[in-house]
């Protein structure tokens, strides 16, 4: 008796846990809404990426640097595109929270992080993160604990008073997949990541709206592929020839792509971004649900946007990497700081790099560039 | 015997303090020679305790088992004076690097709440330690008495001073995620079945070189062939099983490891390469097998 009383309750455990499911969770649990237009009609979102703080970072060094870029560059809200620690511990993430709270407080921003690849790799639980933003004054965090894939999918939902009028999705791009024994692959957006982003966007009635990402869609690629076609260097890391292979269509873009070359997808073949193991329909989404941009992190000495479409006729949308933040782990010389988004209640969108060196490494002035990304 | 006792207690302590600074020191060296080293200075009395812990940590499992009187005097003479010296890298360097305000205080935290206060209070004591250590060697280690068994040059080279270390340092490596379990464990439990046969492979080598360090090799003769035929075949099948199940589970749950398990695993998203699950499917099937093989092959040689 107690023998099969043991077993049906082992036998039961593992039905109990898949039995544990989250149900329906209503749309507006992601969505955080920011009234950033009152008074203006225009506001700032800036991209910061690839922090890399690790438990042995300087965070001094590294609170005086993002002190001096936000000085520069007075932003609205502030999106981190993942990777903002790796190999940290709780002290990391700590001082993360708290350094980025006294920094929202004096320069009136709010900040929203998505996760990057490395952005789980320390001494903690995978919900550490969210547990500390939870309590932050100045972060949105919308995690939910649900079915989605990935974690750190949200929007916040720029408003001039009760209108919306832009909104900022971040999606989580996930982290590695092993789908062959011998390697790990990046990982994409998955498909029902794709559907929760058009629910929201047809939520919004299709609001203009930018996503933020860690890991690179492989459009990214082609764009860079066909400003090779152009005539661009693939030396100078400013665009490789497709010979007309690449899908889609090109009209301006800037900036180089200096990371080595890889395979990351057996589908791309060689490519100079890390993008995730598939194509997926993100990008193409995007065309149908008036996607502006979709800037990513991940690869720290690529810089390159453009303005692509799948069909020529279809509307342009930018597409790029925001420039590195800080010097964490390998980093471009003179090539470090974040990108900046200056959104219009009217639905236009300007974007520039705006490059910010260490104080330590001033030669004049206060470290700090800008550059229009179509000028 | 009291001796005895004490060095198994030190070895022990020594085998999980060195795992951890081992897991906290390693991928930060790796990072830090991934990017030119930026803030490589601020590791460094983390660098110097954990070559401190590890110095100390195989003197006394030299003393313990010993190859000749000499490499016994060695354990004691040479363990001390590295651990004295490795100590004293550590807490001279935490004071030099907060005089030239690398740590704005001596407790700046980082890698622990309160470093690198901890590291130059370790370093102080590794300092008395390694001088006890290296004093007892040179006044009183002669008059020990010491057993020890004749080991051929190879046997010593190849697997006393090569693969048993290799080993215990992988074992010790991934005590971490075990003694750390409570902390870093995905409480979501959103990958329980696929993570659980890596937990598994963590904690059988432990369970294995604890079982060998505390019960096997105090056995011998035919006692000692049998309870290795027996432990050994567990142990080898429990390795085979858990590296079968994990592989299909990660096959089954790709993202079971990226998702919860990246702690334990922090050389291999460095490099997107499997390295942890590889080692951990080595040291659960090779050592018991190679175990069982070799003590077969001896029982066989005795019987002819």
């Amino acid at each position: 008796m107690k023998r099969r009383t043991i077993a049906l309750l082992l036998g039961a455990f593992p039905l109990l846990l898949a039995s544990c499911g989250k149900g329906e969770i209503p749309l507006s649990s992601y969505i955080e809404t920011l009234d950033v237009f009152s008074g203006k009609d225009t506001a700032k979102v800036l991209q910061l990426t690839d922090l890399h703080w690790t438990y042995g970072t300087d965070v001094p060094r590294q609170k005086a640097y993002l002190d001096a870029l936000l000085t520069n560059s007075s932003p609205d809200l502030v999106v981190f595109t993942g990777d903002n620690s790796m190999l940290a511990n709780t002290k990391t993430i700590s001082s993360f929270v708290s350094t980025m709270d006294e920094l929202a407080k004096k320069h009136h921003f709010r900040y929203a992080t998505t996760y990057g690849n490395h952005d789980r790799q320390g001494f903690y639980h995978r919900n550490a993160w969210r547990d500390a933003f939870l309590k932050s004054e100045y972060a949105i965090c919308k995690e939910v604990d649900d079915e989605l894939s990935g974690d750190s999918n949200f929007a916040i939902s720029l408003t001039k008073g009760e209108e919306t009028k832009w909104n900022i999705v971040l999606i989580d791009s996930n982290s590695y997949t092993q789908l062959q024994a011998s390697r790990y692959d990046y990982d994409v957006i998955h498909d029902d990541q794709i559907r929760w982003y058009e629910e929201v966007q047809e939520e919004a009635q299709n609001v203009p709206n930018l996503v933020y990402c860690h890991i690179p869609l492989h459009e990214l690629e082609f764009a860079f592929r066909l400003a090779g076609d152009k005539g661009e260097s693939l030396e100078e890391g400013k665009g490789r020839p497709g010979t007309g292979s690449a899908p889609g269509f090109l009209s301006r873009y800037s900036g180089v792509m200096l990371e080595k070359d890889s395979i990351s997808s057996e589908e791309l073949g060689v490519s100079r971004s890390y993008v995730g193991y598939k194509r997926t329909s993100m990008f193409a989404k995007m065309s149908e649900h008036n996607g502006k941009g979709v800037f990513f992190g991940h690869d720290h000495v690529n810089d390159f946007i453009a303005e692509y479409s799948l069909e020529e006729t279809s509307p342009k949308i930018a597409i790029g990497y925001g420039l590195k933040t800080g010097d964490g782990l390998y980093f471009q010389e003179g090539m470090i700081g974040g990108t900046l988004s200056e959104i219009a209640v009217d639905g236009s969108v300007h974007f520039t790099r705006c490059y910010q060196s260490y104080q330590d490494s001033y030669e004049g002035g206060n470290g700090f560039s800008q550059e229009e990304v179509f000028a | 015997m009291k001796r005895k006792w004490v060095l198994e207690v030190l070895e022990a302590i020594f085998f999980a303090l060195g795992g951890m600074a081992l897991s906290v020191s390693l991928p930060g060296l790796v990072s830090q020679l991934a990017s030119d080293a930026p803030v490589f200075l601020r590791y460094l009395p983390l660098f110097f305790i954990t070559f401190a812990l590890l110095s100390f940590g195989v003197s006394v499992h030299v003393a313990l088992h010993p190859r000749s009187k000499t490499t016994y005097r060695l354990a004691f003479v040479l363990g001390g004076a590295l651990t004295c010296l490795f100590g004293a890298g550590s807490a001279i360097s935490s004071i030099l690097l907060f005089a030239n305000g690398t740590f704005d205080s001596l407790v700046e935290g980082g890698i622990t709440w309160i470093y690198p206060l901890d590291s130059m209070i370790f370093g102080f004591l590794f300092d008395f330690v390694g001088l006890f250590w290296f004093l007892y060697g040179i006044k009183k280690a002669k008059n020990d008495e010491v057993e020890f068994l004749p080991i051929p040059l190879w046997k010593r080279i190849v697997i006393l001073d090569l693969l048993i270390p290799l080993y215990c340092g992988i074992a010790a490596f991934f005590s971490v995620p075990i003694t750390l379990f409570f902390l870093t464990y995905d409480f979501t439990f959103a990958h329980f079945f696929a993570t659980l046969p890596w937990y598994m492979l963590m904690l059988l080598p432990l369970v294995e070189l604890a079982f060998y360090e505390f019960f096997l090799r105090k056995l011998d003769g035919f006692r000692h062939f049998q309870v290795t035929m027996k432990a050994g075949s567990i142990f080898l099948l429990l390795g085979l099983a858990f590296s079968i199940y994990g592989y299909f589970a990660s096959a089954y749950d790709p993202q079971a490891i990226a998702e919860s398990l990246t702690f334990a695993f922090p050389l291999d998203f460095l490099v997107s390469l499997p390295i942890g699950p590889i080692l951990l499917y080595l040291i659960n099937i090779l050592p018991p097998m190679a175990y069982l093989l070799a003590t077969l092959f001896h029982q066989q040689k005795k019987r002819n």
